[in-house]
C-alpha cells in the first residue's frame, strides 16, 4: 500500500516525503522557540509567567548590570584559556599519535574517554581529585615532596578559574586530537618525501605542508569547540558552582539564575539572545579567518 | 668504537622525535587516567578507609557497598533507567526521522536542498542555554514538566540535525548503481532503501546512532531544568545532587560516577571505529 503509493510519486515528490518530517521538526527548533525567545527578551513576566511587551527594557537593565559585564568577562577568560590549552595540547597529542605506529587504536581509545563520559562526571572526578584533605593531587604532590602544606585548590578565585579552564580543556582535547589526527593521516606522504629531498627543515615542512593541509579540520575544531566552551554549563556548575564568591561565575550561570532563581524570564531571554550572537560571531570569525567555503 | 658511534648516529637520526611522541602520549594519558583511577578506587572503599590519610592506593577492604547504596538506597538505579529510556527513545526517533531525510538529501534532487542542509548544520549554532526559556515555557504549557517525554522531545530536537549531518556524510558517498540494479530487478523504492542502501550504510548510521546516544546520555542542562523528581531525573542531575548533598559520601558519589561511564567505555573500546568515523565524517575534507 504505502510502498505502491511511494512508487507512483515523482522522484522529487518522493524525496520531499522523506525529508519533510525532519524539516518540519527542525523548523520547530529554529522557528518557534527562536521567535518566542526574541519576544520573551522584549517582555516582562508576571507571577503566573504571563508576558507583557516592554520593548528594550530588559536589554537596558542587562547592560547597566555590573554582574552581567563581570560574568561576560569571566566567560571570555574561560573560553580563551580553554581554546589556547585544548588547541595546543590537542595538536601535540595528534602529532604524537600520528608518529607512533604502536598500539595506536587502544591509545586513541583511552585518549577519547574524557570526551565520551558525561561532563558532570568529569567535573565531579576532578573536584574529588582536587579535594584539599583527601584528594589524589595533593597526596601525590606531597609524596613527591613538592608541597609542604595541602593546597586549597578551589578556594582561591584565580586558581579556581585556572582549574575550571583545565577541566574544560581536558574534556575537549580528545575531539580536537581526533579530528587533527584524521587530517594528518589524510595528507599524502609523498608531499613530505619530496620536501625532504628538496632540503626542507622540520619546521618548514610543518609550516608549508602540515598547516595548510589541516586548514579545514583546524577551522572545524576551533569554531565548534570555542562555541561549545563559551556556552557550557555542566562543568562550572559541578566543579566550582561559580565560586568562591562570584569568581568563576560564567554568562551561562547568569542566564540560568535569572530564569530559575529570579524568575526573570525576560532578562534571561535577553542575555540568551546576546549569547547566541556571540556564538554566531565566533563561527563567522574563524571561518572567515581561515577562508573556508561552506 | 665504530659500532658505538654508529649507534649514536642512528639514535640521533630516528629515535628522538618518536621518543618525544611517546613522552607526550604518556604524560597526556597520565592526566586522562588519573581521575578515573582515583574515582574507581574511591568507589570501592569503606566509609572508614575513605577518610584515612595518607590515601591508600591499594584498597585494603574493597567493597561493593557504595554501588549498592547508591543504586538502591539513593534511587540512582531509577536515574539510570530514566536516562537509558530517554537515550534509546532519542536514538529510535532520530533514526526514524533522520535516515529518510539524510537519504533524500544525499540521493535525490530537491528544491532548496543546500538551504535545507545549511539550516541543519546551523541549528548547532544555537546555544542550548538560549533554548531553555522557550522550551521551559512550552513544556509548562503542555503540562509535561518532570516527565521523560519532555526530555525525549528536547534531546530529539537537539540531536536530529547532527544525526542527519553524519548520516548524510556517509550516504552521499555510496554508489547509486546498486540501488538502480535492485529497482530494475523489481524492488520498490522502499525495498531498495531498506534492503540495499541501509545495510551498506550501516556503519555510518551506527556511528550517527552511537553519537546521539552518548550526547543524550551525557546531557545535563535540559534534564536539570525540566526534571524535579525521581520520575525524570537523569544520571547527570543525580551526580550534581550528590555533590551538593552533605549526607552522600564520596565513595557513593564515585560509584555513581563510575556507573555513568559504562556506555562511554563500551562505545569507546568496542565501537571505536564507528565513533571516529562518525565524528570525522565530512570534517577532514571539504
Amino acid at each position: 500500500m504505502l510502498s505502491d503509493w511511494l512508487d507512483q510519486l515523482s522522484p522529487v515528490q518522493f524525496a520531499l516525503v522523506l525529508v519533510l518530517p525532519s524539516i518540519i521538526v527542525l523548523f520547530l527548533i529554529i522557528g518557534y522557540p527562536f521567535v518566542n525567545l526574541i519576544y520573551s527578551s522584549l517582555s516582562s513576566y508576571d507571577m503566573q509567567l504571563n508576558p507583557s511587551f516592554t520593548g528594550i527594557d530588559n536589554y537596558i537593565q542587562v547592560f547597566s548590570d555590573g554582574a552581567f559585564w563581570r560574568d561576560l568577562a569571566h566567560s571570555f577568560i574561560y573560553t580563551g584559556g580553554s581554546v589556547l590549552t585544548f588547541f595546543l595540547v590537542g595538536f601535540a597529542v595528534a602529532l604524537s599519535l600520528n608518529k607512533i605506529n604502536f598500539l595506536q587504536t587502544p591509545l586513541r581509545g583511552f585518549s577519547l574517554l574524557p570526551w565520551a563520559i558525561p561532563p558532570v562526571t568529569a567535573a565531579m572526578m576532578w573536584r574529588w581529585a582536587l579535594n584539599t584533605q583527601y584528594g589524589i593531587v595533593n597526596d601525590l604532590l606531597s609524596r613527591a615532596g613538592l608541597i609542604a602544606q595541602p593546597i586549597q585548590w578551589l578556594s582561591d578565585g584565580n586558581l579556581a578559574m585556572s582549574l575550571l579552564i583545565f577541566v574544560d580543556a581536558w574534556i575537549r582535547i580528545p575531539f580536537v586530537a581526533l579530528l587533527l589526527l584524521a587530517g594528518l593521516k589524510a595528507i599524502p606522504g609523498e608531499l613530505y618525501e619530496s620536501a625532504t629531498v628538496d632540503g626542507a627543515s622540520v619546521l618548514q615542512r610543518f609550516r608549508y605542508i602540515t598547516l595548510p593541509n589541516l586548514r579545514y579540520p583546524i577551522s572545524i575544531v576551533l569554531s565548534l569547540q570555542t562555541m561549545f566552551a563559551f556556552r557550557t554549563y555542566a562543568i562550572m556548575s559541578v566543579l566550582t558552582g561559580g565560586g568562591p564568591g562570584n569568581s568563576t561565575e560564567l554568562l551561562v550561570k547568569y542566564i540560568y539564575d535569572s530564569a530559575f532563581q529570579g524568575y526573570d524570564f525576560g532578562v534571561a531571554s535577553a542575555v540568551s539572545v546576546i549569547m547566541f550572537i556571540f556564538c554566531f560571531l565566533f563561527v563567522a570569525m574563524y571561518w572567515n579567518a581561515l577562508r573556508i567555503e561552506v | 668504537m665504530n659500532g658505538k658511534s654508529r649507534l649514536i648516529k642512528s639514535w640521533n637520526r630516528t629515535d628522538k622525535s618518536k621518543l618525544l611522541a611517546y613522552f607526550v602520549i604518556f604524560v597526556y594519558l597520565a592526566f586522562v587516567l588519573l581521575p578515573f583511577f582515583f574515582t574507581f578506587i574511591t568507589s570501592i572503599k569503606t566509609n572508614k578507609e575513605l577518610t584515612t590519610t595518607p590515601i591508600s592506593y591499594l584498597v585494603k577492604n574493597p567493597t561493593w557497598k557504595p554501588y549498592y547504596s547508591v543504586l538502591f538506597e539513593r534511587a540512582y538505579g531509577r536515574y539510570m533507567l530514566n536516562t537509558l529510556i530517554v537515550s534509546l527513545a532519542v536514538v529510535i526517533l532520530c533514526t526514524l526521522f533522520g535516515v529518510p531525510a539524510a537519504y533524500a538529501l544525499a540521493k535525490y534532487r530537491l528544491p532548496f536542498k543546500s538551504g535545507m542542509l545549511l539550516s541543519t548544520i546551523s541549528v548547532r549554532l544555537i546555544p542550548p542555554i538560549s533554548l531553555i526559556v522557550p522550551f521551559f515555557l512550552f513544556i509548562r504549557i503542555i503540562n509535561a514538566l518532570d516527565t521523560l517525554q519532555a526530555l525525549i522531545m528536547v534531546n530529539f530536537l537537539m540531536n536530529l540535525p547532527f544525526f542527519i549531518w553524519i548520516a548524510w556524510g556517509f550516504l552521499k558517498d555510496l554508489p547509486a548503481e546498486l540501488e538502480e540494479a535492485a529497482m530494475i530487478d523489481g524492488c520498490t523504492r522502499l525495498q531498495a532503501l531498506w534492503k540495499v542502501t541501509i545495510p551498506i550504510a550501516s556503519p555510518g548510521l551506527g556511528a550517527a546512532a552511537i553519537v546521539s546516544f552518548l550526547f543524550t546520555w551525557n546531557e545535563y542542562l535540559f534534564a536539570l531544568t525540566f526534571s524535579q523528581s525521581v520520575a525524570s531525573k537523569t544520571i547527570s542531575v543525580g551526580i550534581s545532587d550528590f555533590v551538593g548533598d552533605v549526607f552522600v559520601r564520596w565513595n557513593m558519589i564515585s560509584a555513581a560516577g563510575i556507573l555513568t561511564t559504562i556506555p562511554a567505555l563500551i562505545f569507546v573500546f568496542v565501537f571505536q571505529s564507528y565513533i571516529v568515523e562518525g565524528l570525522t565524517a565530512g570534517s577532514v575534507k571539504g
